[in-house]
């Protein structure tokens, strides 16, 4: 069962653990008025997922607390703890979501409202989308060497490990790593 | 003299008859949804730990995920103790510990990750401890015990076939050693614990068909859904974890809510045992908004209902589960990359 919890920690500390929501998911051509359309709908969905974030955030910090009160294990307690914290936290990002623009809008903003002709839109679009791809297709490259030598060393760790408990602890992290790395280079 | 006998017969009912664990003990499901929908899982898909129930589900997955998913049972004391049975490092004062508590209980820790792409994922559980013990007769104290500890990989496989319909083969092995032993609670006390608490082992090969038709395109995505679970083959015969095939036939529609994801469905579970259709009845409800995966279900033994807090990668939630002579509450924390 210590196995179980320290894996789950080692599992909650990889590097892994950066966000794919940061990567822009614009696959159309680079045509301004196609851009334009996608970013209104993003916009829109933006909207839509931050009020359910501040909606379920509100709900869990409140509900979290009652529980926290109401609960008597101290399993429960924690858990109800955490959902209070991570509501609180949620009902932030929520209101970001709704409120704040990305990156994305951001550009939108400035050549939407900008005096450049519809092929200059085009040109500026095509070369951010270009700049955007590359370093997307970067990031994903850095994220599958990473994985890969987690997987080596804790493969290596656990061909050189005496003690059989740990040694599938090691086993299990080299073996996710893989997988991870393997996810990614697709 | 009287009791004496009593006693003796008993013994030898003790060789001949121990508990089967319950099916739910015995599925191969995400721990967490099974706790939580019970055989509701296998039509239910809106809330996502691990691998789908259904195989036939995974042919719907949209991206590749993979989860880390620690299942806890708040008996943590108990589960311990029947650790240290289960490998024979108990003393007197943990044997008395253990079955000082004279109610039925259901323990049950685990840990999985899975990793799942579009048509195929795969599964493993390194390690998962799980006991249940039950008392008879107050006057005197029947034991009926079960605590094993499983390894278990499975693997799915599934496919859009046409006209939406899906479907998909889970393969599972499971490796178990275990301590299945009905006595009187006297015996446990009295000395003869390694003969009581002799362990066996146990290697079971499962084949899992499912299929599911989903019309996808209508307002309330309506699907229908079936199984045929825990049909495989085993190293030898016993009673804690037979061969007992089941048929799951469930159906579930996504009414449209303003806000948030909505899921209705109802499932049938029906096997060997099955004596009516209000026993093999399950309802169960899902509902899913921002952070928040809210989940319910029902039947005729028992109700369960729990939720999962995910932010970013990260996932918590609690499970109740609660039947006629027992209840427990359940600790899920996951992590999803």
């Amino acid at each position: 069962m210590k196995n179980g919890l320290c894996l789950l920690i080692l599992v909650f500390a990889t590097p892994s653990l950066w966000a794919r929501e940061g990567d822009s998911s614009y696959g159309g051509p680079a045509q301004w008025t196609e851009f334009r359309e996608y970013v209104v709908q993003q916009q829109e969905e933006n909207e839509r997922v931050g009020l359910g974030y501040m909606i379920s955030g509100a709900v869990a910090a409140v509900g979290g607390g009652i529980g926290y009160y109401q609960s008597e294990e101290v399993f429960s307690r924690t858990i109800f703890a955490i959902t209070s914290n991570v509501g609180l936290i949620a009902v932030g990002w929520g209101a970001t979501q709704y409120w704040t623009s990305n990156e994305l809008d951001t550009f939108f903003y400035a050549i939407e409202g900008s005096s450049l002709s519809a092929a200059e839109k085009n040109e500026v679009l095509q070369r951010y989308l270009y700049k955007e791809r590359k370093e997307n297709e970067r990031r994903r490259w850095i994220r599958v060497a990473t994985h890969a030598l987690i997987a080596v060393a804790n493969l290596y760790s656990a061909s050189q490990e005496q003690n059989s408990e740990i040694r599938s602890v090691f086993y299990f992290l080299g073996g996710a790593n893989t997988l991870l790395a393997i996810s990614y280079s697709f | 003299m009287f009791l004496r006998v009593l006693i003796l017969l008993l013994f030898f009912c003790a060789l001949a008859h121990g508990e089967t664990l319950p099916a739910t003990l015995r599925d191969g499901s995400t721990r967490f949804l099974s706790r939580s929908l019970g055989s509701a899982c296998y039509t239910l898909d809106s809330v996502e730990r691990g691998l789908p129930c259904n195989p036939a589900a995974i042919a719907k997955a949209r991206r590749p995920r993979f989860d880390v998913d620690l299942f806890m049972g708040s008996r943590m004391e108990y589960l311990k103790d029947a650790e240290e049975i289960l490998r024979g490092e108990s003393n007197q004062e943990a044997v008395a510990r253990f079955f000082s508590n004279r109610e039925s209980i259901e323990a049950d820790f685990s840990i999985e990750a899975s990793f799942q792409a579009a048509t195929w994922g795969v599964s493993f559980e390194p390690y998962r401890l799980v006991a249940v013990s039950r008392f008879e007769n107050p006057a005197l104290p029947m034991v009926d015990l079960v605590i094993a500890e499983e390894q278990s990989m499975k693997g799915q496989i599934a496919s859009y076939v046409e006209d939406n319909l899906y479907v998909g083969l889970q393969v599972r092995y499971t490796h178990v050693r275990f301590i299945g032993q009905y006595f009187a609670l006297s015996e446990a006390f009295a000395g003869d614990s390694e003969r009581l608490f002799a362990t066996q082992t146990q290697e079971l090969i499962y084949l899992e068909p499912g299929f599911l038709y989903s019309w996808e395109e209508a307002t309330w995505q309506p699907q229908i859904s079936g199984m045929l679970a825990h049909w495989g083959v085993s190293s030898h015969k016993t009673e804690q974890y037979p061969i007992q095939p089941e048929v799951l036939l469930g159906a579930s529609v996504k009414p449209t809510a303003p806000l948030g994801l909505l899921e209705l469905g109802l499932q049938l579970q029906v096997h060997a045992q099955t004596e009516n259709a209000r026993e093999a009845a399950r309802a169960a409800v899902a509902y899913r908004l921002g952070i928040l995966h809210a989940v319910a279900s029902v039947s005729e033994r028992d109700h369960a209902a729990g939720f999962l807090i995910s932010y970013k990668s990260f996932t918590g939630g609690l499970s109740y589960w609660t039947e006629k002579e027992n209840r427990g509450v359940f600790m899920q924390l996951g992590a999803t990359l």
